[in-house]
């Protein structure tokens, strides 16, 4: 028998290290890789500027960083906390059916496109936050909104919903 | 006739190869076609409006210039 307690299974985490008291705490994001990827985008639309911040102040602050820059990080995990927290208050079902997929999946986007368009369309809707992937080619459609996803394994049919783009709906509307 | 050598008449001995040795003479013929089309084929792919896409970034794209003031998420 040992004598020493565990400190790390699948019920505790003894942080045997802890950070000094004059560092504020801050807890983790708490959402496993699946939910993150799922989040992603939206964390990016809406935390850009912090985790811009964060990095810049690591490039000024070579070798020093993770010392120096501590607030900044502080305030890069708080704000994907509070989408996390936001996409959890009004698109529970839909973050849920789009992370499960992922996580069924191999966390291959391109495997869960029309749940991908139902969230996205909720968390445009309800927290005007919307999926873009910077620098796509402007003569092809982007690749999130194909309705043929020549990599995936279920061919996406009628029934599982349409593309979801702000700007495209809007001028579906006019 | 002699079966003709490629170094002396090198289109009569093409005629020939393609009739008499059709898997040699295409194998050839389609193998040389990927490294001739490298040169050639991406300038028409850009005359006919293609786009190459932008290289995807393989670490994090820090911004230029100055930092901004920010606030909200703080301690």
């Amino acid at each position: 028998m040992a004598t020493r307690r565990s400190h790390f299974h699948q019920q505790v985490l003894v942080d045997t290290t802890p950070l000094p008291d004059d560092v504020p705490a801050v807890k983790e994001v708490g959402a496993s890789s699946a939910p993150l990827l799922s989040a992603s985008f939206f964390i990016g639309a809406r935390c850009r500027d912090y985790n811009d911040d964060y990095m810049q102040c690591k490039t000024e602050k070579a070798g020093r960083g993770e010392f120096d820059c501590m607030k900044e990080g502080r305030r890069v995990t708080r704000c994907a906390q509070s989408v996390i927290k936001d996409i959890n208050t009004h698109c529970l079902a839909e973050f849920r059916r789009h992370w499960e997929c992922l996580d069924d999946r191999n966390q291959q986007l391109w495997q869960c496109r029309p749940a991908e368009w139902k969230l996205n369309k909720c968390v445009y809707e309800n927290l005007k936050l919307e999926k873009k992937i910077p620098d796509q080619p402007a003569n092809v459609t982007p690749v999130e909104l194909r309705p043929k996803q020549i990599f995936a394994d279920v061919r996406i049919g009628p029934g599982d919903g349409k593309p979801f783009a702000p700007s495209q709906s809007n001028a579906a509307k006019q | 006739m002699s079966t003709p050598y490629f170094w002396a008449t090198p289109l009569r001995y093409c005629r020939w190869a393609a009739r008499e040795r059709p898997a040699l003479f295409w194998s050839v013929i389609i193998g040389a076609a990927g490294p001739l089309a490298m040169p050639i084929v991406p300038p028409i792919r850009y005359y006919f409006g293609d786009i190459e896409p932008a290289p995807v970034p393989v670490t994090y794209p820090v911004p230029n210039g100055p930092r901004k003031q920010l606030s909200g998420y703080d301690d």
